[in-house]
């Protein structure tokens, strides 16, 4: 008998380990995100791509019923009157030219070998995506590849373009920069540490990239020659923000820096409610940082506390959408999709997750 | 619990090997060789047990109890706890092993999709795992997932010029592997005929499921389906534990260590004398295919077994 009582202990306990080893499995996903152009929001939301009106309704989806083999998680670039936006299946890797008025089909490029992760870009005659097959693809607006440039890495960040250049960081630690005319190699950098987002274009030219090496860099746009570097406290997973003249960044330990772009020297600091994975949105008397623990913190450009607020469920990881006098903020893994708020901190309109 | 007890400690411990070696396919073969090595001595307490299970199902007093008390379970399992404390068997010698290895082997597998990080929740996630202390996440991105010539956070195909489509090679080898390691490890076929059906049954659908995942999942569960595969053989033969007849269908030979009387032979003789009621020891010798023939035979015997008692052949 007493051999029994230990067997069923040691079965219980094992089931208990085995239980919370089943809610503990990652989430294989992307981060929801969207883009305002003029007074419509397009926002990827997992199983579609959803074109609304800024007060919550929705205009049309893509694809009209969901297929299980498109997701989208890139944020969409809408440009000539088109949406450009990437599949994030990791073994297809669509991009997709659809109608931004209809949301029909126009093209896709089914080159690419891994998921869009990064949002696309457009030059004045072309766009440019990045894919986490190591590729940077540019082509025409009809779809058409022009060339690729080929890092040693993923691409998971948008690139920046200024004149003839475009700027791309790789998970490989290199912030590249390579010709916009035919996607040949200018120089290339090394930052230290992989570099999950864009880089910030500063008005001379200067760029400004977070590292997962807890570390904030800034480059002149010449040769890519190191200008300063300030060590955060974590992994720099967002793209910093150029306010004036100080650079604002979030960082994975929940710590707030606000540095002066010239050298890096650290003007403030401020500590978050929890874990930033995303850049601040910029409404006109401060940022909004956005936790992955679900709060949501407004600040001044000074520090100045203005409002917080705790979203009901789901993790936030994406950037807020400044439209007008609203924000819409996409939740990840959570009902509903996007929540909104004004500018004061009050609570609009919600949208459920798309299915 | 389950992620700082099992899954961190595996996702460090296989990226420190990724650290030394500088490629996650090899990193993940040594992990699985380690994991295998300290669970060894489970490995061999789970044999002993089955081992002395085997043997004591061919005990005479239990062949005999099984016939007698039949239709009185309460009786047979009297009888079956008073021989278990006689021989001093513990029957869950066996099971209790595999139980504890069974979360080790979990925690392995999320180990490895917890480290191949291809999308940025799964690196956010990983970067959780990392003892900061210990490892350097910056140092240790981007992977280096190029094996021979698999990306292993995608699904493996071989492309051949001239072939429009990629062949499955490590999905193929996946299934090899395992329909070998499972016909190698059963046991030779004894006793309940419902079981050796059930694991008849498994040792043919296992493969296919184990195949289909890997056609399916990153190339890196797969290497790792393979290496657990061969390490697991590797060590059943160390310890003279393959049952080789298996692979031939309707030779079920015994295992070196769970030897059984072959018919007529004195010591099957000794048994048969012994309890007068021969039907399982001669029923093991049959592959899992006459085993279903003689349940259907031995059915309405069960009440005068020795007039069913079936020859030899």
């Amino acid at each position: 008998m007493k051999l029994n009582k230990i067997f069923l202990v040691a079965v219980l306990f094992l089931a208990a380990v085995l239980v919370s080893a089943c809610t503990g499995m990652p989430i294989t996903g992307g981060f929801p995100a969207g883009v305002l152009n003029q007074e419509t929001l397009y926002v990827s939301g997992g199983p579609a791509v959803l074109a609304m009106r800024t007060d919550g309704t929705q205009i049309w989806r893509f694809p009209v019923t969901a297929d299980a083999n498109i997701t989208f998680f890139a944020a969409p670039l809408v440009v000539n009157g088109e949406v450009v936006v990437g599949d994030y299946k990791s073994d297809q890797g669509i991009l997709f030219g659809l109608d931004a008025n209809t949301g029909a089909e126009k093209w896709s490029f089914k080159n690419a070998k891994n998921r869009y992760i990064a949002s696309p870009v457009a030059t004045s005659d072309k766009i440019l995506a990045a894919n986490a097959d190591d590729n940077l693809y540019a082509l025409d607006f009809a779809g058409n590849l022009l060339w690729k440039f080929t890092a040693r890495s993923g691409i998971w960040a948008t690139p920046v373009v200024n004149k003839n250049v475009i700027y791309v960081v790789s998970l490989d630690h290199m912030l590249y920069a390579v010709n916009a005319a035919d996607g040949s190699q200018i120089w290339v950098s090394d930052l230290g540490g992989p570099a999950l987002a864009a880089p910030t274009l500063g008005p001379d030219g200067i760029l400004y990239v977070g590292t997962l090496g807890n570390k904030v860099v800034a480059l002149e746009p010449e040769q890519g020659k190191n200008l300063w570097t300030f060590e955060t406290k974590g992994a720099v997973w967002a793209t910093p923000v150029l306010k004036g003249s100080l650079v604002y960044v979030g960082d994975l330990s929940g710590k707030i820096f606000a540095l002066n772009a010239k050298d890096g020297t650290p003007a403030w600091s401020a500590d978050a409610p929890g874990p930033i994975v995303a850049a601040p949105g910029v409404v006109p008397d401060g940022l909004v940082f956005v936790c992955e623990t679900g709060e949501v913190l407004a600040v001044g450009f000074q520090n100045e506390r203005s409002w917080t607020d705790k979203v009901a469920v789901g993790k936030l990881y994406s950037s807020p959408i400044v439209a007008g006098e609203r924000l819409v903020i996409p939740v990840q893994s959570g009902d509903p999709l996007l929540v909104t708020y004004d500018l004061s901190g009050r609570k609009g309109w919600t949208f459920a997750a798309v299915k | 619990m389950w992620d700082a007890l099992i899954v961190t400690p595996f996702v460090n411990v296989l990226l420190f090997i990724y650290s030394l070696v500088g490629n996650f396919g090899v990193a993940i073969i040594l992990f699985t060789i380690l994991i295998r090595l300290l669970t060894h001595p489970l490995t061999v307490q789970q044999l002993k047990g089955t081992s002395a299970m085997q043997d004591l199902q061919k005990d005479p007093r239990w062949i005999e109890a099984n016939v007698k008390y039949k239709n009185d379970k309460e009786k047979l399992s009297q009888v079956q706890m008073a021989l278990y404390k006689e021989m001093g068997v513990n029957p869950f010698a066996s099971c209790l092993p595999t139980l504890i290895q069974f979360p080790i082997l979990i925690g392995l597998y999320q180990a490895l999709i917890a480290s191949s990080a291809n999308t940025p929740i799964e690196m956010l996630t990983l970067s959780r795992h990392i003892y900061p202390s210990f490892l350097n996440i910056s140092a240790l991105l981007p992977m280096n997932s190029q094996f021979l010539w698999m990306n292993l956070g995608q699904p493996e195909r071989l492309l051949i010029p001239g072939i429009p489509f990629g062949i499955p090679v490590l999905a193929i080898v996946v299934v090899v592997t395992t329909y070998f390691q499972s016909r190698l490890m059963t046991p030779p076929t004894q006793g309940d005929q419902q079981s050796n059906m059930m694991m008849g049954m498994m040792n043919v659908y296992m493969p296919f499921l184990m195949g289909w995942l890997a056609l399916t999942l990153a190339s890196g569960l797969s290497i790792y389906f393979v290496a657990s595969n061969v390490v697991t053989i590797g060590q059943y033969a160390l310890m003279g534990k393959l049952n080789w007849d298996n692979l031939i269908p309707g030779r079920g030979k015994p295992a070196a260590g769970t030897a059984q009387k072959k018919p007529g032979s004195p010591a099957a003789k000794q048994v048969i004398d012994a309890s007068s009621k021969p039907v399982l020891p001669i029923k093991a010798e049959q592959g899992p295919a006459k085993a279903t023939k003689t349940v259907k035979a031995t059915k309405p015997s069960t009440n005068k077994p020795t007039k069913m008692n079936p020859k030899p052949k």
